[in-house]
C-alpha cells in the first residue's frame, strides 16, 4: 500500500514541477563552479578553441600543479600554496577565539537577568549591522597605534573582534532556550561560574559549537578585505594571494591557472562543510531534560 | 539534620510583591511542605531558601548560622528540581558524582559514595546510561540521588513529581516517605498537590499570596483551618461553605433565615453577635440529621446528584444556593430522594469572619 502512494506522490505534477525547480536552481548555482574546474583541466589552447562549457580533450592536473607551486603573483613565483599556511595560521585561532568567547559571553548574558544585560546584547547587535568598512579608518588607527598593523597577531585579533557580536548573538539564543534549572542544579552542587560553563554548557552546546565554528571558518576563510588591510605582505591569506596572482599583468593571462588556484583557495571551506555535515542536524539536548 | 530559620523574608519582582514576610522555624529532621496554588511564592521562597535567588529583605538561617547572602554550596544543602535537571552529557554516575568532583574529593570516597546511594535508590544498573535513555520515574530516582549523595542533611525538592504519571507519583511518594524515616533528613518539599502535602509532611505550611497562611500539621490543616483559604484550598471535594451572620446565643443564621446552633463550637475567641461568618463543614462530617428538629428554621438540602466513589458515594446537595456534598454509604445505607435536614457536630465544623477570613 505504501508503496503505490509513494510511487503516485511521485508521479504528482505538482512535485515533479518542485523538483524540475529544484534541480535548475542547483543547476544555476553550480554552473560557474562548472565552468572553473572544466577550464581548470583544459590548456590555454584548447580554452581559446572551444566553448567554456566543453569538455577537456585530454584533463590534465598540471595547472594545479603550477597554480599550487609555480606561479607568479608579482615578483614571487611560489604558486599560492604559501598562502594556505597563511589562511590556516589566521583561521585556526581566529575560529577558535571568537567561538570560545562568543560561547562565554552568550552564556553570560543569557544567565544575566538584569535590563542592563538586555541593552548591552542590543548594543552588540548593533555591532552586526554596521558595515565594517564604516569602521575600517580608525580600526586601522587603533590597530597602528597598538602596533598591530601589519602583524599576525593583529590579523588574528581584528577577525577575532568583528566575530564576537555574531557568536555571541548566536550563543545566547542558544543558551537561553536551555532549561535555567540546569545552571542552577550545578550551582548547588557547588560549580563556579566557569565550571559550570565548562562542565556543562560546554558539552551541550557540541553542535552548536561546530555550527558556529563553521560560519565563523568560512566567514574569515573566504575574507579578503580584512585580510589585504591587516595581515601584511608576510601574511597574507590565500585570497589575497589568489587575488595577486589573477591580476598578474605581466605575460598572458592564464585562465587556466587562475581557475585553478581559485579552487585550491575554495577547497578548504568545501572540505569543512562536508565534513561537519552530520554535527548540523544532531540535536545532543533532545530529550534530556524533560521526560 | 539541620534546622532552617526563615525570617521575615520579603522579595518582589520589580513593582510586584511575590512574598511579603515569611516567618517559618523548620525543626531539624521534619518534613515540611510548602503548599499553595501557582504563583504564591512557595518556589520562589525555596530558591530563596536555596541561595538561588537574592531576597530583598528578611534572614536564612541554616544550622543555625547566618546564610541569607551565602553561596548556595555553602549552605550544606541538597535540591531537586521539577525537570530534574540532570546533565545531559554525562552518565548517571557521572551526575551522582558531579558535585564530589568538583569539590575535589577523593575518587575512592566519590565512588563509596555513589554506590551506597544509588544501592539505597535501587539505581545501580542504571549507572552507565545517559539521563536521555532513562523513563521518567527513573530520571527522578537519579534525581534524588544526586541530592542525597551530596547531602542527607537537608534537602530541597521543587515539585518532584509534578511531571510523573498518576501511579508513578503514589509510588515515588512512599519512596520519599521511606526515605525520610530511614535518613532522618530535615525535608522542605514545595508543591501545589495537597495529596503530597497531606501524606509526606511532618508539618504543612499553606502559603497564599507571599504569606503564610496556617503552618501545622497535615490533620490539623485539614481539620482546624486558620483561615477561609486554606479551608478551600485544603481538602477534595473541597469544604461545604455556607454564609450567615453570627447571633446572640451562639447561633448561626443563613441569610435564607435557616440555623444552626454552634453552642459546641469551639471559638477560639468570645464571639461578636453580628459579625458576618462564613461556616465551613467538610464532607466527611455532614450526615442525615438522625433526630430532625423539624423546626422551621432548621437547614434544608436537597439532592442534586450522585457519584459513586466506590466504597462509597458522593452525594450533591442543594443547600441555601449553595453546592454542598456529603459521604453516603454505596451499599445498603439509605441514600436521601427527596429534601431533608442536614446535620453534623458544631465541633467539627469551622468559622470564619467573612471580612478576615480567619478563623473565630
Amino acid at each position: 500500500m505504501t508503496r503505490t502512494s509513494d510511487r503516485e506522490r511521485r508521479r504528482d505534477p505538482a512535485r515533479i514541477a518542485l523538483y524540475v525547480f529544484l534541480l535548475a536552481s542547483a543547476a544555476f548555482f553550480l554552473l560557474p563552479v562548472v565552468v572553473v574546474v572544466l577550464n581548470s583541466l583544459k590548456t590555454m589552447d584548447e580554452i581559446r578553441q572551444g566553448s567554456l562549457l566543453a569538455l577537456p580533450a585530454s584533463p590534465t592536473f598540471d595547472f594545479w600543479r603550477i597554480a599550487w607551486s609555480s606561479a607568479c603573483s608579482g615578483i614571487e613565483c611560489r604558486g599560492i600554496s604559501p598562502g594556505l599556511f597563511n589562511s590556516i595560521k589566521i583561521a585556526v585561532p581566529a575560529v577558535f577565539l571568537s567561538v570560545l568567547v562568543g560561547a562565554l559571553n552568550g552564556y553570560a548574558l543569557s544567565q544575566w537577568k538584569r535590563p542592563a544585560a538586555d541593552r548591552i546584547m542590543l548594543a552588540i547587535t548593533f555591532g552586526l549591522f554596521v558595515p565594517y568598512q564604516c569602521m575600517m579608518y580608525p580600526t586601522i588607527v587603533l590597530a597602528r597605534t597598538g602596533g598591530l598593523f601589519g602583524t599576525y597577531p593583529g590579523i588574528v585579533l581584528i577577525h577575532v573582534v568583528y566575530g564576537i557580536p555574531y557568536t555571541t548573538l548566536l550563543f545566547r539564543n542558544f543558551y537561553a532556550g536551555l532549561p535555567d534549572e540546569l545552571t542552577k542544579a550545578a550551582r548547588i552542587e557547588g560549580a563556579s561560574f566557569l565550571q559550570t560553563f565548562g562542565h556543562v554548557m560546554l558539552p551541550l552546546s557540541v553542535n552548536m559549537l561546530v555550527v558556529v565554528g563553521v560560519l565563523q571558518f568560512t566567514g574569515i576563510w573566504n575574507d579578503y578585505f580584512l585580510g589585504f588591510i591587516f595581515a601584511g605582505n608576510e601574511n597574507a591569506p590565500m585570497t589575497v594571494q589568489l587575488n595577486n596572482l589573477v591580476n598578474n599583468t605581466r605575460g598572458e593571462v592564464a585562465i587556466n591557472v587562475n581557475m585553478a588556484a581559485t579552487i585550491l583557495t575554495a577547497l578548504p571551506t568545501l572540505l569543512v562543510y562536508l565534513l561537519s555535515g552530520r554535527y548540523f542536524v544532531r540535536g545532543i539536548a533532545a530529550g534530556a531534560v524533560k521526560g | 539534620m539541620i534546622g532552617v530559620g526563615i525570617r521575615g523574608v520579603t522579595k518582589s519582582y520589580g513593582a510586584l510583591p511575590i512574598l511579603r514576610g515569611i516567618d517559618l522555624t523548620i525543626d531539624p529532621g521534619e518534613f515540611v511542605v510548602l503548599l499553595g496554588p501557582s504563583g504564591c511564592g512557595k518556589s520562589t521562597l525555596l530558591n530563596i531558601v536555596a541561595g538561588l535567588e537574592p531576597l530583598d529583605d528578611g534572614a536564612i538561617e541554616i544550622a543555625g548560622e547566618d546564610m541569607t547572602h551565602a553561596d548556595p554550596s555553602k549552605r550544606h544543602l541538597a535540591m531537586v528540581f521539577q525537570s530534574y535537571a540532570l546533565f545531559p552529557t554525562m552518565s548517571v554516575r557521572q551526575n551522582l558524582g558531579f558535585g564530589m568532583r568538583i569539590n575535589r574529593v577523593p575518587k575512592a570516597e566519590i565512588v563509596r559514595r555513589v554506590q551506597s546511594v544509588a544501592a539505597l535508590l535501587q539505581i545501580e544498573p542504571l549507572l552507565d546510561r545517559k539521563p536521555a535513555q532513562l523513563s521518567g520515574g527513573q530520571r527522578q530516582r537519579v534525581a534524588i540521588g544526586r541530592a542525597l549523595v551530596r547531602s542527607t542533611r537537608l534537602c530541597l525538592f521543587d515539585e518532584p513529581l509534578s511531571n510523573l504519571d498518576a501511579q508513578l507519583r503514589a509510588d515515588m511518594r512512599v519512596e520519599l516517605r521511606r526515605l525520610h524515616a530511614d535518613l532522618g533528613s530535615t525535608m522542605i518539599y514545595v508543591t501545589h498537590d495537597q495529596v503530597e502535602a497531606m501524606t509526606l509532611a511532618s508539618r504543612v505550611a499553606v502559603i497564599n499570596r507571599g504569606k503564610v497562611e496556617q503552618v501545622d500539621t497535615p490533620q490539623k490543616v485539614y481539620d482546624r483551618p486558620a483561615t477561609l483559604f486554606v479551608a478551600r484550598f485544603v481538602g477534595s471535594p473541597a469544604i461545604n461553605l455556607l454564609e450567615g451572620v453570627l447571633m446572640a446565643d451562639r447561633r448561626f443564621r443563613s441569610a435564607t433565615g435557616a440555623t444552626v446552633d454552634l453552642s459546641g463550637y469551639a471559638f477560639a475567641s468570645t464571639p461578636r453577635p453580628g459579625t458576618e461568618v462564613v461556616l465551613g463543614v467538610r464532607p466527611d462530617d455532614v450526615r442525615v440529621a438522625e433526630a430532625p428538629a423539624r423546626r422551621g428554621d432548621a437547614l434544608s438540602a436537597v439532592p442534586a446528584f450522585t457519584e459513586s466513589l466506590g466504597p462509597r458515594s458522593l452525594l450533591w446537595l442543594e443547600l441555601d444556593g449553595q453546592r454542598w456534598s456529603m459521604y453516603v454509604d454505596a451499599k445498603g445505607g439509605a441514600i436521601p430522594t427527596g429534601p431533608f435536614e442536614p446535620g453534623f457536630d458544631a465541633a467539627d465544623a469551622s468559622l470564619f469572619d467573612k471580612t478576615t477570613g480567619v478563623r473565630l
